[in-house]
């Protein structure tokens, strides 16, 4: 009888740890260290998730955010949670019924999530609330709508510009000089751009690079957007087509080429290679490897975690000669409440807040401008990122751009990525270019890609353009019937 | 089925002059097997700066690097701040402020009224900023805090001027050697992202050194586990791991038990049939299913519970039902025969007569059962929402996404503590997991 | 009657949890996906019947043709190159020499690793600049140009093609005409193991050094590059003169998936070890070589395992997700964008379940077809004992 014992102790612990381990886990639960800060109104209080993507001084900040809101009243208190890969994970959880109470997207989720109808419209909570959406800067507003209506809201913007390390101007001052540029200042044109890097690179004996002045693929991550700053765009909203092959947009991946033709793209690769992580010191601008760099508003941040007394100076990224500037890529990330959200007045008073005092302390704490058009008097005063002008001024530009709002957007991007890579990659023979320098060696480059470049672009718009279409076609069908 | 130590297949043993390649040939290939582990286990005990540096000789790709030197008579782990390069024009001395002022001071163009009035800077940032030095501390005077030795004013970058005395001038040195400002290094110092992380931290000892004097150490953190391991909530972690382990382990035991008996011993109407479907299931590739068995759980309101990643399993398993049967169909007819005389019932012959006998194949199926839970990382992705039910595996891509940059070393701390068990787990059952592993092979 | 239905109801007792499993978790999933890849179905709304668009859409996708391209060129190169290591893996392992207990626990203990690390640790192995592996391979080739080189000319310049040190490559087909000629076919072989054995070195020698001076002159190009490829940032075809040749970055995904060989060599081991020694005693009496046993016994013996692997390894290709994912992100130009990982894609990140669904039906198919293809051309080569 022994056994029958022993089984039904084992089968009463199973039982017991299913029990345990099956209850499900309660946001309170897990936050010890404020469970003791807010002890005395823990209780009565309604607990919220909040998902976010950022883990490190990013964290800090948003954390800031939440705790300013959890004392600033006593009825709500939002639990902040570090999420890697937020915006998959969010789907899941939207689409499996349990997703958080909000939840910080990145802005080119907001279109294909609004479309599928896991966010909520915002329109009527903000009249109700004075959140009017003049306060805003237009396109940072416009990052979080569709066909419309307002789905989320920007909590820290991004805005580009040209970093140059000024001991790398310096140390070529005379051969700036005699090339007819002017070391104390930045580039003002592509072509003046092209030039000074010229001038920056410099090479081993073995003819690897030891430094570039420029280089268009790094860090890499707008490769898709170079057409803007040669006045293109990607997409039509008169004529609702998608333009990947635009003349100007052809002109950017041209000049991208003549990068990798004329330094060799085998070397390119070997030399990218050697650059570390974004987030270290072995950083490509930070390290000193490239001379001048696109980079955004949270740059300076990092310069001074690795490298505090780099000499680098900001301006506005250059554009093509008769392109009217400053242009500059705008980007923002965005806070939202999901559908299916179990408290979604709760939620949305915590956005206000993240929209007025809450916004002001994160973009201070991430080192950002403002989305909003009157940033408060005193937001600048003692402001960490001591370049925000510049961001400020480019942000504002009635020429600065934001992705095409489509919903399709993500499947536009990965064709344009794999379209870049294979332009840069195309194999042009050596012996075709052998003696050949300066415009010339540009012509024979662009001659030699031309057709390929035009093929593979036109290429992108008819895959896109398809499913553009069809998506058009289902959502009115689905209007049609009446589901949706 | 004959022991791998026993049977030995090419009946003689070869001559030396076939040995000595087959040893060159398995040692070559172990090394490639092996590197990659060894590479794993010392990455871990390294510094992060070490973890992305090109290595310059082969210690330097397996040990990680620092600098130690001498600062203030004392031999201490330093790291490299940054590095000065005073001129003619522009000198660098050591100076000692007279009165207190707060070390932000020095880095910032504003005043410390500024920074407590906003909250501009993240808390470990803050510290260092708040940290007050004191008269009597050494301080740097370059281009921004500058010291006007005439007057014996120190400018600090914030725009105090303040008085101080001058401790030493800082020459410049050779050609071709280089002056760093080079600070205490603690162990501690491994938990954060920065290299030069104690950067401005006034309270710990510096100076300036010429590169030459600084002495080139290995450095090794075993600091990096524990720092590693409170990061991915460890405790926690495993406990769901174990928990879901065992619940899967157990059940998928007991039911391809059970299961692989009515497959191989009973005979009903349509049995043959459904074997065969079971067969046929293996061919379904799992993105097939995958969709439609997230909605079904959605449906049933299990997302974000453990339920989708144990349930299943108390159903069986086709491939392990598939195995066992065959294993069942190997053992002695005669015995089951005789306990069905004896008027055992059926489930008194699985539990008294067939599970005793195949041992082997069930403790086999344990193993993979347990290896293929701990190791899955696709399930608790989709399914687990919360911290608190992270597994061990998720627990470590979430790390490992985090934004902004991986801490190479101490998720490579966190893995290998995460394939420890498994590798003394192998070790403990070489016999059974190869036996096991040659059934998994069977005929098709 | 009663006896029948009484073993029935105990039968379907005993398998009642499968069958709940069967109908539930496999059944259900299975046609439903089959009805969704006739719907439009974005998952947040109900599926909306259209018919057989998807599968129209499928047809004409030139980035699905590309990703089972991908997949298929992967499948038909890891595959055969897999089932060679590990066999090749097995065999050494079977041989009677010491430390074997030793060597096959290295080799075993890849396979403990879990593959998310193991993809983080082999992106770090193929940096091009800091990956140790370029290291040794710049390493291996240096070598083999400077080794060659006293035959051929590599290089461009000027000069005759072949060094007159090329007379000494003939010494390799020399001994192994000595070595393997007719005429020492009937003496007993195993005095002259040993001169056998060298003359077979020499001659794998000789028509390697040959093979890489030819592969130099043919394809200067990616001979270069082999020196210190790009890797999973490269994604161009290596060799560059064959069509549907892998990438650089597909390579690396097929180099990293032989670290994982281990289990499949352990397989092969133990199956060996099932072969019985009666046949080689045979064998040994009769005079067969290493060769002619492995070939005539050992192969025939464990065929059955080598089928059932290649079809469960076809199965697997088509569900390759984790190494991808974390390593490319599909990239470069698709290049690495396997067919699993086009699913997910579809489902989770563009919300087009139906599509999705439609796809994954397709592979089903497709593996249908390829397994039962296997079993079409292996019916002939493969030896079932007993049968």
């Amino acid at each position: 009888m022994r056994h029958v014992h022993f089984g039904l102790l084992a089968i009463g612990i199973l039982v017991f740890c299913v029990a345990y381990f099956e209850r499900p886990p309660k946001l309170e639960d897990f936050d010890p260290v404020r469970d003791a800060e807010f002890a005395k109104t823990w209780n009565q209080r309604l607990h919220l998730a909040y998902w976010e993507k950022w883990g490190s001084f990013e964290r800090d900040a948003c954390q800031a955010m939440v705790d300013d809101f959890n004392r600033s009243q006593e009825e709500i208190f939002v639990h902040y949670i570090n999420s890697g890969q937020v915006d998959r994970k969010a789907m899941l959880a939207i689409v499996g019924g349990c997703p958080p109470d909000v939840v910080g997207l990145w802005a080119t989720n907001v279109q294909p999530f609004a479309s599928g109808g896991a966010l909520m419209p915002l329109d009527e909570w903000m009249a109700k609330s004075g959140l009017s959406p003049e306060r805003y800067t237009p396109q940072y507003l416009e990052i979080g709508q569709w066909e419309g209506k307002t789905y989320a809201l920007p909590t820290t913007p991004a805005s580009v510009a040209l970093f140059y390390n000024k001991d790398h101007f310096q140390a070529k001052a005379a051969e700036l000089r005699a090339a007819g540029l002017d070391p104390d200042r930045a580039p003002r044109s592509i072509e003046e751009l092209d030039r000074y890097a010229e001038v920056l690179n410099e090479f081993n004996p073995d003819g690897t690079p030891r430094i570039m002045g420029f280089l268009p693929t790094e860090p890499g991550w707008w490769n898709t957007l170079w057409g803007y700053y040669f006045g293109g765009t990607l997409y039509d909203e008169r004529t609702g087509t998608v333009t990947p092959d635009d003349p100007a947009n052809l002109r950017a991946i041209l000049w991208v080429k003549r990068y990798a033709e004329r330094y060799g793209r085998d070397k390119m690769l070997q030399f990218r290679s050697g650059f570390g992580n974004f987030d270290s010191p072995n950083n490509a601008f930070i390290e000193g490897k490239v001379s001048m760099e696109m980079q955004g508003v949270w740059f300076p941040n990092f310069i001074r975690r690795h490298r505090p007394h780099l000499n680098f100076g900001v301006a506005p990224f250059p554009t093509a000669e008769g392109v009217p500037g400053p242009v500059s890529f705008l980007d923002s990330d965005v806070i939202a409440i999901p559908r299916g959200c179990k408290h979604p007045e709760a939620a949305w008073k915590f956005i206000v807040h993240s929209q007025q005092r809450g916004l002001e302390i994160l973009c201070r704490m991430q080192g950002k401008h403002m989305p909003i058009k009157d940033p408060p008097a005193l937001f600048r005063q003692g402001h960490p990122n001591l370049e925000l002008p510049v961001f400020e001024q480019v942000a504002a530009s009635p020429h600065s751009f934001i992705r095409p709002v489509l919903s399709v957007w993500q499947e536009y991007a990965d064709e344009l990525t794999r379209a870049f890579d294979h332009i840069w990659n195309y194999p042009v023979a050596e012996a075709e270019l052998k003696g050949l320098s300066g415009k010339d060696l540009d012509a024979r480059i662009e001659a030699l890609c031309r057709p390929e470049v035009e093929r593979t672009y036109a290429e992108v718009r008819d895959i896109v353009q398809r499913k553009l279409d069809q998506q058009q076609l289902r959502a009115d069908m689905r209007k049609r019937k009446g589901d949706g | 089925m004959p022991d791998v130590e026993q049977a030995e297949i090419y009946g003689r043993r070869p001559p030396w002059y076939l040995r000595l390649p087959a040893h060159l040939l398995l040692a070559a290939g172990g090394v490639f097997f092996l590197l990659p582990l060894v590479w794993m286990v010392a990455t871990s005990l390294k510094p992060l700066d070490q973890t992305m540096r090109y290595p310059d000789s082969l210690q330097s790709a397996f040990l990680g690097e620092g600098w130690k030197a001498e600062i203030g008579g004392k031999t201490c782990d330093v790291v490299l701040e940054r590095r000065v390069a005073p001129a003619p024009d522009r000198p660098f001395f050591i100076v000692q402020p007279k009165a207190p002022f707060a070390a932000g001071e020095m880095t910032h163009p504003f005043g410390k009224d500024v920074w407590d009035r906003y909250p501009v800077f993240n808390k470990q940032e803050l510290v260092r900023m708040n940290a007050t030095v004191e008269p009597g501390m050494n301080v740097l005077a370059d281009d921004v805090n500058r010291f006007d030795p005439a007057a014996g004013i120190l400018r600090l970058q914030s725009g105090r001027a303040l008085s101080a005395t001058l401790v030493r001038h800082i020459d410049p040195v050779a050609e071709g050697d280089e002056l760093w400002v080079v600070r205490e290094w603690r162990a501690e110092d491994t938990d954060t992202k920065e290299v030069g992380s104690t950067g401005g931290d006034v309270t710990r000892a510096w100076d300036v050194v010429a590169k030459s004097q600084l002495q080139k150490t290995v450095r090794v953190i075993p600091e990096n586990y524990p720092v590693a391991l409170r990061r991915v909530h460890f405790v926690r972690c495993l406990l769901n791991t174990l928990f879901l382990c065992t619940l899967v382990v157990l059940g998928v035991t007991i039911s391809s038990m059970v299961i692989a008996y009515g497959f191989a011993f009973l005979e009903f109407k349509g049995r043959d049939l459904i074997f065969g479907i079971t067969l046929a299931t293996m061919m379904i590739p799992f993105p097939v299913t995958m969709i439609p068995v997230y909605l079904l759980y959605r449906d049933f309101g299990w997302v974000g519970t453990f339920k989708p990643l144990w349930v299943a399993s108390w159903c069986g398993s086709a491939f392990f039902i598939f195995l066992l049967r065959q294993f069942y169909l190997g053992l002695p007819k005669d015995l089951l025969d005789a306990a069905r005389i004896d008027g055992c019932t059926e489930l008194e012959i699985l539990w008294l007569v067939i599970v005793p006998l195949s041992r082997p194949a069930i403790a086999m199926i344990a193993l993979f059962t347990f290896l293929g839970t701990w190791k899955d990382f696709l399930g608790p992705l989709i399914y687990l929402n919360h911290e608190a039910q992270f597994t061990l595996s998720l627990s470590l891509q979430a790390f490992a996404s985090e934004h902004g940059g991986t801490p190479w070393h101490l998720l490579m701390a966190a893995s290998t503590v995460f394939s420890l068990p498994l590798i003394v787990l192998f070790f403990c059952t070489m016999r059974t997991f190869i036996r096991g592993i040659a059934m998994t092979g069977v005929k098709g | 009657m009663k006896a029948e239905l009484r073993r029935a109801i105990t039968g379907y007792a005993f398998i009642l949890p499968w069958l709940v499993a069967l109908v539930v978790f496999i059944g259900y999933p299975f046609f439903a996906a089959f009805y969704f890849s006739f719907c439009d179905f974005p998952p947040l709304l109900k599926p909306m019947f259209i018919g057989t668009e998807n599968y129209r859409q499928l047809v004409i996708d030139p980035v699905f043709r590309r990703s089972l391209a991908v997949t298929l060129i992967y499948a038909a190169f890891a595959i055969p190159f897999g089932v060679f290591v590990a066999l090749s893996l097995a065999l050494l392992l079977s041989a009677r020499i010491r430390g074997q207990t030793f060597y096959r626990v290295v080799f075993y203990l890849p396979h403990l690793v879990p593959s998310v690390v193991v993809a983080l640790l082999w992106m770090w192995i193929f940096n091009p600049k800091f990956g140790i592996f370029n290291v040794v391979l710049g390493l291996l080739m240096r070598v083999a140009d400077a080794w060659t080189g006293l035959f051929f000319r590599l290089s461009a310049d000027g000069g005759p093609l072949v060094h007159p040190a090329a007379v000494l490559l003939l010494v390799g087909p020399v001994a192994a005409l000595l070595a393997y000629g007719p005429w020492l076919k009937t003496s007993a072989s195993t005095r002259h193991g040993g001169f056998r054995f060298a003359a077979a070195t020499v001659l794998a020698l000789t028509v390697l050094t040959v093979a890489f001076a030819v592969l130099c002159w043919l394809l200067p190009e990616d001979m270069r590059k082999l020196h210190s490829p790009g890797w999973l940032a490269d994604g161009t075809s290596f060799p560059s003169v064959v069509k549907f040749a892998p990438s650089w970055a597909l390579w690396a995904i097929i180099v990293m998936g032989m670290w994982s060989v281990g289990q499949m060599a352990i397989i092969y081991l133990a199956k060996l070890q099932d072969v019985p020694v009666q046949l080689y005693e045979a064998a040994d009496i009769d005079g067969a070589s290493w060769w002619d046993k492995t070939r005539h016994i050992t192969l025939p013996m464990i065929s059955p395992v080598i089928l059932f692997n290649v079809v469960m390894a076809i199965i697997g290709t088509f569900q390759v997700f984790t190494e991808p994912y974390i390593m490319t992100r599909g990239g470069p130009e698709d290049k690495t964008r396997f067919v699993a990982m086009f699913i997910y894609d579809q489902a989770f990140q563009y919300q087009n379940v139906g599509y999705a669904s439609a796809v994954a039906w397709f592979l089903f198919l497709l593996i249908v077809g390829l397994t039962m293809l296997a079993f079409q051309i292996s019916k002939r080569h493969v030896y079932y004992a007993g049968r």
